[in-house]
């Protein structure tokens, strides 16, 4: 009994000092395996019909980075086309090299993406995830819940060559655009250059958009007389 | 068994005795020996030290020793030390000399910066060092005054006359030599921060010339951006004639409301707020006919309230009206505004458009033919009140259609005006015009001034510019409560160039 109580004192103190013991802080550096993911999860959504027929072709870029040092040679990644994917790759879609070449830690993967007929009546999707390769693993998920399915191991490209009435257009646009139109839609993505536009939403930068579009407008008119809509009306802007 | 437990005995006794010789008394005794120290003591460090940028530092610390030594040493270091500047900032030796004598220059002291600067005495025999710190800050000396757009060969070029009338020149190609000014056409100040987020908030300063237009630092005066860069896109002719920032006034104080560039007679706008984004100047914004043709004249009238009925009017020369500033479009009154005279159909020529001497009044002075009328409006209305004309009345005002130069007071009911060489004051509530100065023959009047309150002081000054050929000039003139002139002039600076425009930089 009293053999056993010494034992624990001893161990005590000796556990103490262990506690204490000093030791020098190592610096924190990444030291597992190289790893990728995508710089942002997200989705892009690309409409053709903000280019002239002539354009059949286009390149999107999605940023990537990798985790882990750079090396001095060039290493291989894998992206996964999921099979839920509508978007078909070799024809809707081709990636760049996936290579994240020497002593670089980021990429802009270059996407070349094709006007496809069946564009006109349909929006394709490329679902992608992260692979593995022998030189990377897939990289850190930073948001773990369903409601972002496109974290940093996802992304998601969508396609398509029509007019779809943009989701902002009644709580953000009609203000100042008014009632929705097909050829209304056309004529601003193509003054605006792209179908990005009704994602704009500081003041000032959507009083730019608009104000751009006013005086496009005005121009076309003066060019051509007044841009009639496939309804028979004629476009105006508020 | 007992032997073990004799083990765990005598292992607990060495940690025991091992415990108590930690707390053995030290029966230290040493030879102390009376060292030299040193104190280092200067009255100049008692107070923050403003310097400008191109003067010498001189400091000059007394160092008193208690054991004399002809062997030390001395080190003047400085590092930034502003509200926001890092705890990293590195740190520059700048003098190893008893005194500092140091030029300061922008590329250890930035403008408007505080740093403090320190200087170490060491006596080499025993290391031991006493320090003296200094907080500077780097003064600007173009903080205030006024400035001047002189016209200079083919370009042009800033004079500025500071608040203790002393005067500089050249101080835009002294301080911008690779940039040099076009024809200068304007220049326009704020007097309260813009928070457009192009750069650090703070008050504005826009040049505008035939081909471009800039806005200067306010803490540097060097150019910052074009006209490429303050627009979102750059117009297609560029030809500006004014850009600045309409404001309310919120408390006391002036608070920004909206941008108003005025190019090629185009209105473009620029909205800031709390909101994030970097905010440029739009497109050109249609008139309510919806074209673009319209030809507006360099001048705003604004609102005092952020509630004011009408924020922006400009006027159109081209249409001979008035407009409404929105973001998107230029709006005409509506119908119930106007009963004196049509704010949507003036039908005559603009001459100055100014603050009038009651709050959201403005006076334009106006000329049909060869006639002068005065027309007065105001820029807040009400649901139940919304007439905005207050009087057009045909002034007796002898050559003010041929003037040179307009000023409205915004204290009295008074319009200076010059023609020739010739000063006049007209007088809204009796319509009458006195002559109240004449400048030497060789000399006419360029442009002038009106300012409420000088800063500092509160005097109502006007500021005459001339020009006689060769040489500008610049006269202040106190004006007294009741809008007098007193006979002459208190000051008069001499050797500018043409002066074109000139602003109060706040």
């Amino acid at each position: 009994m009293k053999m056993a109580y010494l034992k624990r004192i001893i161990c005590t103190i000796c556990a103490g000092l262990l506690v204490t013991a000093c030791k020098e802080d190592q610096s924190l550096i990444y030291e597992q395996d190289a790893r990728i993911y995508f710089t942002q999860g997200l989705t892009t959504e690309y409409s053709f019909t903000a280019e002239p027929a002539s354009v059949v072709t286009d390149t999107l870029f999605i940023p990537m980075r990798i985790m882990g040092a750079a090396v001095d040679r060039d290493r291989t990644f894998n992206i996964i086309v999921d099979d839920s994917s509508t978007a078909k790759l070799g024809y809707h879609f081709q990636f760049g090299p996936l290579v994240i070449p020497a002593d670089s830690y980021q990429l802009s993967l270059p996407v070349y993406i094709y006007r496809r007929p069946g564009l006109k009546d349909s929006v394709v999707n490329a679902y992608l995830t992260i692979g593995e390769t022998a030189d990377f693993k897939p990289g850190y998920i930073d948001k773990a819940f369903s409601g972002n399915p496109y974290n940093k191991q996802h992304y998601r490209i969508s396609l398509n060559d029509q007019l779809l009435k943009p989701s902002t257009w009644d709580t953000r646009w009609a203000t100042y655009f008014g009632s929705y139109s097909r050829t209304k839609h056309q004529f601003i993505n193509q003054t605006y250059g792209s179908g990005a536009w009704p994602s704009v939403n500081f003041p000032q930068d959507i009083n730019f958009v608009v104000q751009t579009m006013k005086l496009a407008l005005y121009n076309y008119e003066q060019a051509n007389g007044p841009l009639i809509d496939e309804n028979g009306e004629r476009v105006v802007f508020l | 068994m007992k032997a073990d437990y004799q083990k765990y005995i005598h292992a607990l006794l060495l940690l025991l005795l091992l415990v108590f010789a930690g707390c053995y008394k030290d029966q230290g005794n040493y030879d102390y020996k009376k060292i030299n120290e040193i104190s280092v003591t200067d009255a100049a460090a008692a107070q923050r030290i403003f310097i400008n940028q191109g003067d010498t530092l001189r400091l000059n610390p007394a160092v008193s020793q208690t054991i004399p030594s002809g062997d030390l040493s001395y080190a003047w270091f400085m590092y930034n030390n502003s509200p926001n500047s890092s705890y990293a900032m590195p740190r520059d030796t700048i003098a190893r000399t008893p005194n500092l004598v140091f030029r300061v220059t922008g590329d250890l002291f930035v403008l408007g910066e505080n740093y403090r600067v320190t200087v170490k005495v060491t006596d080499n025999k025993t290391g031991i060092s006493a320090v003296r710190q200094y907080d500077i800050t780097v003064a600007n000396k173009y903080a205030q005054g006024w400035m001047f757009l002189e016209e200079k060969g083919t370009g042009a070029d800033l004079s500025m006359i500071l608040p203790d009338n002393s005067v500089e020149h050249n101080i835009y190609s002294l301080l911008n030599p690779a940039a040099p000014l076009g024809k200068p056409v304007s220049i326009t100040t704020t007097r309260f921060d813009v928070t457009d987020d192009l750069s650090t908030p703070n008050r504005r300063i826009y040049i505008q010339t035939e081909s471009d237009a800039i806005e200067l630092s306010s803490l540097t005066l060097t150019k910052k951006f074009d006209i490429g860069y303050l627009f979102f896109a750059k117009p297609r002719i560029v030809k500006p004639t004014y850009i600045g920032w309409a404001a309310y006034i919120s408390g006391a104080s002036p608070w920004q409301r909206m941008g108003i560039a005025i190019n090629n007679g185009q209105v473009h706008t620029n909205l800031v707020g709390g909101f994030p984004g970097i905010k440029k100047w739009g497109e050109a914004i249609a008139n309510p006919a919806g074209v673009y043709d319209y030809d507006i004249a360099p001048y705003i009238a604004g609102g005092s309230t952020y509630a004011a009925t009408y924020p922006v009017v400009v006027y159109d020369k081209k249409y001979k009206r008035f407009y409404s500033v929105g973001s998107n479009a230029l709006t005409a009154f509506p119908a119930a505004a106007s009963t004196i005279f049509d704010m949507n159909n003036v039908g005559m020529d603009l001459l100055l458009l100014d603050s009038a001497n009651v709050t959201d009044r403005y006076n334009a002075v106006m000329k049909d033919g060869t006639t002068p009328y005065l027309l007065q409006f105001r820029t807040v209305a009400a649901t139940d009140d919304p007439v905005v004309t207050i009087a057009k009345v045909a002034m007796n005002a002898p050559g003010i259609v041929s003037a040179s130069a307009l000023a409205s007071s915004t204290l009295t009911p008074h319009i200076f005006y010059a023609v020739g060489n010739k000063l006049y004051k007209y007088e809204t509530t009796s319509n009458t015009t006195a002559e109240i100065f004449g400048f030497p023959a060789t000399e006419t009047i360029t442009r002038m001034d009106y300012l409420k309150a000088v800063s500092g002081t509160g005097q109502q000054r006007l500021v005459v510019a001339t020009w006689n050929g060769s040489e500008g000039k610049v006269y202040f003139f106190n004006v007294s409560a009741v809008g007098d002139l007193g006979g002459s002039y208190t000051h008069v600076f001499n050797g500018f160039n043409k002066i074109i425009d000139f602003a109060y930089k706040y």
